[in-house]
């Protein structure tokens, strides 16, 4: 199982790197962490004419707080993510995502943008990015541009990217301080993609849940805001039962579809138990937060 | 698709590049097709085949080696990616000739393997492990060896030898358990 | 683990392998490991149908493609490899060829049509890519009941009714038994196709030298000589010519115990080519065309007694065989074996069988651990917790009611149980778990909706299978002896060369061990040898547990008559008669005269160097060569596993709680390494239980083709076991060993199934297949929730 051949071309800056995919046009694909891209070329699904290879473009790599965001530069490490104080403290539904992304060795070399470029409809990221609402800013030779998160996740393994663009940061709106977070997924085996997730960030007051942003993945060609379950759970109380009722709007949400590990009927259903858990984990999040400070 | 009637020039960069990277602390130079993955140049190249393919596409972590102290999976990384940095393979663990290291010793003592095929690359991210982690519980154990996959063992003589390893290690440190 | 051993016997002690610090280093040595000068590299094209008339294979582009020096195709085998033909004796038994690379058919996705040399694996995979097949599709039949439908598309033109084989046979009065049964159990239950996957794919590098001729064969492989007999067979050379050696082998599990397509294949490029030839399987050509076992349906009926009593079984088993036969095992190994066992450890006189092995456009089937006893005890012992429920019994009362208590016992189908534990095992559960307890927990937590089960199964393993017993299922070789040299060298240590070969169980360690307590010396001091058919004395390899019994028989007899040799020598020297000499603690000493004695080094030393000291009727050396066949019908050993789970209602996900095995395997040689087998068994058994299938869509295409989709079992996969050991010796073998590779695989899906079954009962959900997914579980419950809802309606 090995790759096919490619040209490979590695830059250092934004530039060349943008230059050389302009040069090379449609059969050219970026490679960051290569943790999606490598297995297929490797298996013989993708063919692509050359490679950029963006691993030592320094200037994408990190995490800094701006203008009430914390800004990640497309190649910052998984890893780097899970480990970092400052998105721990400032995006803590990031953190919470990170541990249930795939593996260890996959975190280390896996990228932010390398992961929301990929576009895989069952991964955590991509639903993070839209749960809170992120901004994504793209380069190409032409010049940059910014790309709401909304718009950003279409179809399966296709983003809003073009051929030519490449995908240079992620800017996360800092969560108000006692937001609480909350990840829930079911996979055939620890680590493995989702057969059904969601991710979910919410704000108590008093007692009552006052915003709520879910999302759910792996139900659909793209991760999908449950709005309905956002609007039924906005000034509900936290009790079990309230949570189960917000909960119940989620199914007619999601286009989920059949495959070797999972019926979209079984996607379906698993999803509002997974609801109904993320914003009760949210909600016990806020609480200990709201306890701490 | 690239057409593949040309004929192949060995110095065009796109194509093959002189790397070189150090492994095991050893510095390595080479002229090496760009497509060849880092785990085949480790084996054929540099003649190191302790690394082992199980799947080649990521999930077994047979190919696992450790890229600047990080655990990362060689079949998904080319060689030209590894230039100018540093690499250890199993067969840098051992702390001398004759010498086993604490996890080494751990998995023999323990019978922490069977075909031995999967024992490199569990050897390796054990030991980063333990080397962040020096008491991990059973459950972060198995947590963050899980990307690692055994099929003879089973699992639980490997868990063991992980927690022997990390006693192990404490008590060379001189701190108590 | 000890280093060395406790008392003076090395047998029984968990002795540290000697075998490890090369795996442990990085230096041991996989065939994908060594490098030969000028070596080429195979890769495969392969059909991507599964029926299709191959009309062209066009490889013009591909002789085009950079560094590829040839591309073969089924035209270039004629007059050097001849069609793999598995024959078997078996009334009815429908043989099939099976081509090396296919010629006008293709009958399975994946199936070998052309092969492609290169200077590297890349430069081949390109070729691969640049070959165009033309293949013009056929039905695809991949169900069981498709295939042997009146009209079917037939596979095989000279295989009527798609049939590989087909048998139907009685045992005792069934019909009495069932007209005298107080109640019949009728259950159908299914088991999915899964696939071994050692971690290490399988890999070869054949050389052909002309100046020989001779064929050197470098394999992943598990029986070298039985391999060496099939490339004789069909490439038409002598075995003398041919060579097969095994180095350190990646797991097998069965997979690496046939002769493939790809083996003939890589020898017939190195002729040709004049070079030495690599092939590596890769994971999804692993995947696809390494042999896939358990895809079973088996539908059948208990006659029953009020109390329980099993008074007779019918059962129809059907096995989805895939579209060739294997060689040498044949198409009947799965579904017959499985037959033989489904009475498993319980007394139970009267038994019927149709079995059936059918041809279906799929990978071919082989003997995978456990071979059909899987699923003979997924039948018998979800039975035993059907009728349970249908009494109102606890499911081990039944069990305790039907189970085999004294020995021998000859079951129906000609196993003779010699001795076991079966009995006291199900007690033992009985009292690990707290059964009467558990109820009463169980029936509290179900009131707060929390659903937790009980599951267990038991079963007995027929292991090392005797020469008649073997001669019985049709194969034209009888597997039924095995062979050890053992030499002495004249540094008093020992070499043992022995036909079986170690793909994980520390053969190293463990014949060692015997020899070393045959010999009185520290295992340390005997090597064991394998793999080489050029070192080694003809030997069968390592599958059907049979390799403690068969090569440890064998060893043993090898040193009984070294040891006698010793005496001998060393009567003569020391001037004493054999009869007063003893070997203890290596040495030959005067039995109550301590210091005359000659050490073990001394003797070897005299055998060798020193032949004028010995008198005329002894020949110089010490060593010996023997063959063992062990006792038929075979080994027993039982074990009984049960586990504790919990069924999250909400999404239908199961966690095990708790995994006790309580197994007896007779004498063992090193605890910690039967541990090992055990615990690796139960994962692969867990993994079929849950985890692991081999997906065809309607068409014949496989779905589940790389680690991404067929899932094995990892660290959060596979609970904590405890293992528990009894002891019941083998009367008949050496050292009354038994054999135990392959039991931890045979229990857990019962096990799984019974739990989930018993977790769920409230629901009425039957867990009569296999895989249990979450997804499964949900669907069920959400059915017993509308039926529920309908029921209260009306």
């Amino acid at each position: 199982m090995k790759p096919p051949r490619f040209r490979y071309y590695d830059a250092e800056t934004i530039d060349e790197a943008v230059t050389l995919l302009a040069e090379h046009g449609e059969g050219a694909k970026v490679l960051a962490g290569g943790q999606s891209l490598v297995p297929m070329m490797s298996l013989r699904l993708a063919y692509p004419d050359a490679l950029v290879d963006v691993n030592r473009v320094s200037e994408l790599d990190y995490v800094s707080r701006r203008d009430g965001e914390l800004a990640i530069g497309a190649l910052t490490r998984h890893a780097t993510l899970e480990r970092s104080p400052e998105v721990a403290r400032d995006c803590p539904l990031l953190s919470a995502a990170m541990r249930w992304v795939a593996h260890e060795a996959i975190r280390n070399r896996g990228t932010m943008g390398g992961s929301l470029a990929h576009a895989d409809p069952a991964a955590e990221l991509p639903a993070v990015a839209l749960a809170l609402g992120a901004t994504l800013a793209a380069s190409s030779r032409e010049g940059s541009r910014t790309i709401r998160v909304e718009e950003f996740f279409r179809m399966p393994f296709v983003s809003a990217l073009r051929d030519d663009e490449l995908l240079t940061e992620v800017c996360l709106p800092v969560q108000p301080p006692g937001a609480g977070s909350a990840v829930q997924e079911i996979a055939r085996r620890h680590g493995d993609f989702a057969i059904a997730g969601v991710v979910a960030s919410v704000v108590v007051e008093d007692d009552v849940v006052a915003q709520a942003r879910i999302v759910s993945f792996a139900t659909g060609p793209a991760p999908v805001r449950l709005t309905a379950v956002e609007n039924a759970v906005a000034g509900s109380g936290t009790g079990d039962d309230e949570l189960a009722a917000a909960a119940e709007p989620a199914a007619a949400e999601l286009s989920p579809t059949d495959d070797v590990h999972a019926t979209a009927e079984y996607r379906r259903r698993v999803t509002k138990v997974l609801v109904t858990r993320a914003l009760r984990d949210a909600i016990d999040d806020a609480r200990a937060r709201g306890e701490e400070r | 698709m690239t057409t593949t009637a040309e004929p192949i020039d060995e110095r065009d960069s796109a194509l093959h590049r002189v790397i070189t990277v150090t492994v095991n602390g050893r510095r390595y130079t080479r002229l090496v097709s760009t497509r060849k993955t880092l785990a085949d140049f480790i084996r054929e190249d540099l003649g190191l085949t302790g690394t082992h393919l199980g799947c080649e596409h990521g999930v077994c972590g047979a190919c696992t080696v450790r890229l600047d102290g990080a655990v990362v999976r060689s079949c998904l990384m080319f060689a030209v990616q590894s230039d100018r940095q540093s690499l250890e393979t199993i067969e840098g663990v051992a702390p001398e000739p004759g010498r086993l290291s604490h996890v080494q010793q751990a998995f023999w003592d323990h019978h922490g393997l069977q075909c031995g095929f999967c024992t490199p690359g569990m050897v390796l991210a054990a030991t980063a492990l333990l080397e962040r982690n020096p008491d991990p519980t059973e459950a972060e154990i198995r947590e963050t060896l899980a990307g690692n996959l055994c099929r003879c063992t089973g699992y639980q003589f490997i868990v063991e030898s992980v927690k022997a390893a990390g006693a192990a290690m404490r008590a060379d440190a001189g701190g108590a358990s | 683990m000890s280093a060395g051993f406790e008392g003076n016997k090395a047998v029984g002690a968990s002795v540290r392998r000697v075998e490890d610090p090369r795996y442990l280093e990085g230096r041991a040595s996989y065939v994908d490991d060594m490098q030969l000068p000028g070596l080429l590299h195979l890769a495969f094209v392969r059909s991507n149908s599964a029926h299709a008339e191959l009309r062209d294979v066009d490889v013009s582009a591909a002789l085009e493609v950079p560094g590829v020096m040839g591309v073969y195709t089924a035209k270039d085998l004629a007059g050097l490899a001849r069609p793999v033909l598995a024959e078997s004796s078996l009334p009815g038994y429908q043989a099939c060829a099976r081509p090396s690379l296919a010629d006008d058919r293709v009958r399975f996705v994946g199936e070998a049509v052309a092969a492609v040399l290169a200077e590297s694996r890349y430069d081949a995979e390109d070729g691969v890519d640049a070959v165009v097949l033309d293949e013009e599709p056929l039905p695809a039949v991949t169900e069981i009941d498709q295939a042997v439908a009146d009209g079917a598309p037939l596979i095989h033109d000279d295989m009527p009714g798609n049939l590989h084989n087909h048998f139907h046979l009685v045992e005792g009065d069934v019909d009495g038994a069932f007209a005298e049964a107080d109640l019949v159990v009728e259950r159908e239950f299914r088991s999915q196709r899964v696939a071994p996957v050692p971690l290490e794919p399988r890999s070869m590098i054949a050389r052909w030298d002309p100046a020989g001729p001779e064929l050197t064969l470098w394999i992943s492989h598990q029986a070298p000589h039985m391999l060496r007999t099939g490339l004789s067979r069909f490439m038409d050379l002598p075995e003398s010519a041919i060579r097969v050696v095994a180095p350190d082998v990646g797991g097998g599990f069965g997979a690496k115990l046939i002769l493939y397509p790809e083996d003939v294949v890589a020898a017939v490029a190195s002729r040709l080519s004049g070079k030495p030839v690599k092939w590596v399987s890769d994971r999804r050509e692993d995947l696809l065309t390494t042999m896939h076992a358990r895809e079973q349906i088996h539908r059948v009926q208990a006659a029953v007694r009020a109390d329980g009593r099993v008074l007779g079984v019918r059962v129809k088993i059907m096995a989805s065989n895939g579209a060739y036969a294997i060689w040498p095992m044949t198409a009947g190994l799965d579904s017959g074996q499985a037959s033989e066992n489904i009475t498993g450890p319980y007394d139970i006189s009267n038994y019927e069988r149709d079995v059936y092995a059918v041809c279906t456009n799929k990978a071919p089937m082989g003997p995978y651990r456990g071979v059909g006893r899987p699923m003979a005890c997924f039948t018998i012992e979800r039975l035993m917790d059907e009728i349970a429920s249908e009494i109102g019994v606890e499911p081990l009362e039944v069990r305790r009611r039907n189970v085999v208590r004294s020995y021998p016992h000859e079951t129906p189908t000609g196993l003779r149980f010699e001795s076991g534990s079966s009995a006291e095992s199900i007690d033992m559960i009985e009292e690990l778990f707290g059964v009467g307890d558990f109820r009463i927990e169980q029936a509290r937590l179900r009131e707060r909706g929390v659903y937790r089960g009980l599951g267990v199964a038991a079963m007995v393993e027929h292991t090392a299978l005797g020469p008649e017993e073997v001669s019985r299922k049709g194969i034209d070789m009888v597997l039924g002896m095995e062979s050890a040299g053992i030499s002495v060298e004249p540094d008093g240590r020992v070499t043992v060369r022995v036909g079986s070969h170690s793909h994980g169980q520390g053969h190293e360690t463990t014949f060692a061990q015997v020899v070393a307590d045959e010999l009185s010396i520290p295992h340390e001091d005997v090597r064991i040898r394998f793999g080489d058919t050029l070192a080694v004395p003809y030997g069968l390899g390592t599958w059907a547990s049979r390799s403690t019994v068969y090569a440890g028989g064998a060893a043993i007899l090898a040193a009984r008559a070294v040891k006698d040799k010793a005496l001998r020598i060393a009567a003569h020297v020391l001037e004493a008669s054999p009869g007063d000499l003893e070997l203890v603690d290596g040495a030959v000493r005067v039995k109550g005269s301590p210091a005359r004695q000659l050490s073990f080094r001394e003797v070897a030393y005299t055998a060798i160097h020193k032949p004028n000291l010995l008198p005329p009727e002894i020949e110089p050396g010490l060593d010996a060569v023997s063959r063992y066949r062990a006792p038929d019908p075979g080994s027993f050993t039982n074990a009984i596993h049960a586990a504790l789970i919990e069924v999250d209602i909400a999404t239908g996900v199961v966690s095990i709680d708790r995994y006790v095995v309580i197994e007896d395997c007779g004498v063992m040689i090193n605890p910690k390494i039967v541990d090992g087998q055990v615990h690796g068994g139960v994962a692969q058994g867990l993994g079929h239980a849950m985890l692991e299938e081999m997906h065809y869509d309607e068409h014949g295409q496989p779905l589940t083709t790389t680690f991404m989709d067929y899932l094995l079992p990892g660290f959060n996969e596979v609970p904590k076991m405890e293992v528990h050991h009894l002891e019941s010796p083998s009367p008949h073998s050496l050292g009354g060993f038994k054999g135990m590779g392959e039991g931890g695989a045979i229990n857990p899906p019962a096990v799984i199934a019974n739990a989930v079954t018993d977790a769920l009962e409230p629901f009425g959900i039957r867990v009569d297949s296999t895989p249990v997914t979450a997804d499964w579980i949900l669907a069920r419950l959400a059915e017993a929730d509308e039926n529920a809802t309908r029921a209260q309606e009306a």
